[in-house]
């Protein structure tokens, strides 16, 4: 029975490893000519539509609240330079931070460089080798555990 | 079904650590070394069951088995579940380490009352009655398991009848299905291992 089970668990991780996607969801924001934008996304790449951000000051400030678009992006124009933390709450209980540094002032004349394109939003996700290490672990705590009690009832019996 | 860090607040903490630390401490209790097997097997299940989601919203919902969990494991749902929940957190960053607690009471209590609502019912001898107290279990499970994440999250400021809503709405076709799926794993399970449903074969 043991051993069906297993094998059972197993080919459910085996299964499910390659179309597993995560619900976990990033915040991205980046500044280009004194316009930030803020792109939520979830673990596997998916925008998260029509979520509230939040900005807020250094000190907890809030100074701003909007809605991400069908891509999952909020634009603002850029309040000052000091750093700003957002905050994104994409769903009951999901939520995401980014902090934007503190503005460095460039030199006159230089344009700021471009805002960096997010290439690969999706991070690998729960991966093959993740699931099969905490399957492992699992069975690993069952074995201590039996081990454990079956010495504390033999402790007890003797 | 994951509440994330820095969304509760310390009070709710607290409170969800208590009361999944004793529901831990009463299901270790229980646990003799033979249900260890079968403890670990759903722990396992649950900690995979967990990546398999469902676009809603502007997020996504995901298949969570807590009701098969409950219907056979009892109070013993309490350790299996934090054992998966904190796997998953600790390998794919789903909920949080300061939000074990309230996590674990958040599904393993639904998995508690079906157990106690639906296990009479999953003993029956008519295949029917077998499935429909799955369906339930597995149904009402998830519909349990959202309202106590609006009420944690509404004692965390957040007005409850919009994230009520907003959970019921994501939650709801997660419980079909759910239901669906528990309800034949229960009918499989009656007919060729009726005793890990408390039945005499």
């Amino acid at each position: 029975m043991i051993k069906l089970t297993m094998a059972l668990a197993l080919a459910i991780a085996l299964f499910l490893s390659t179309g597993a996607l995560a619900h976990k969801v990033n915040l991205f924001a980046s500044e280009s000519e004194g316009r930030v934008c803020a792109e939520g996304y979830t673990a596997d790449g998916r925008p998260t539509k029509s979520s509230k951000i939040m900005v807020f000051k250094g000190g907890g400030e809030k100074i701003l609240e909007g809605t991400t678009d069908e891509e999952g992006v909020f634009c603002f124009e850029r309040p000052g330079v000091e750093a700003l933390e957002l905050k994104l709450e994409a769903g009951p209980g999901h939520l995401a931070t980014f902090t934007l540094p503190e503005r460095v002032a460039s030199p006159e004349g230089e344009k700021a460089p471009p805002a960096p394109k997010i290439e690969n939003k999706g991070d690998d996700g729960p991966s093959f080798i993740k699931i099969i290490l905490g399957i492992l672990i699992i069975a690993g705590l069952s074995g201590l555990y039996i081990l454990f009690t079956k010495r504390g009832e033999g402790r007890d019996a003797s | 079904m994951h509440i994330s860090e820095g969304v509760l607040t310390a009070p709710v903490l607290i409170a969800g650590a208590l009361l999944a630390g004793g529901g831990v401490a009463i299901g270790l209790a229980k646990m003799r070394p033979k249900d260890v097997p079968e403890v670990a097997v759903l722990s396992s299940a649950f900690f995979v069951a967990s990546l398999i989601h469902i676009p809603v919203g502007p997020v996504s919902s995901h298949l969570v088995l807590i009701g098969i969990t409950g219907l056979l494991l009892g109070w013993m749902a309490f350790p299996s579940i934090l054992v998966g929940l904190t796997l998953q957190a600790i390998l794919f960053q789903y909920g949080g380490l300061t939000t074990l607690g309230v996590n674990t009471f958040n599904m393993a209590f639904p998995a508690l009352v079906c157990h106690m609502l639906f296990a009479p019912m999953v003993k029956s001898r008519l295949p029917r009655k077998v499935w429909l107290g799955g369906f339930l279990a597995g149904a009402l499970s998830i519909i349990l398991g959202g309202i106590l994440i609006a009420l944690s999250l509404a004692a965390s400021n957040e007005g409850f009848v919009e994230v009520g809503t907003l959970i019921a709405a994501s939650n709801l076709p997660i419980a079909i299905a759910e239901g669906i799926l528990t309800g034949f794993c229960v009918s499989f399970i009656s007919k060729v291992k009726p005793e890990l449903l408390g039945m005499k074969r």
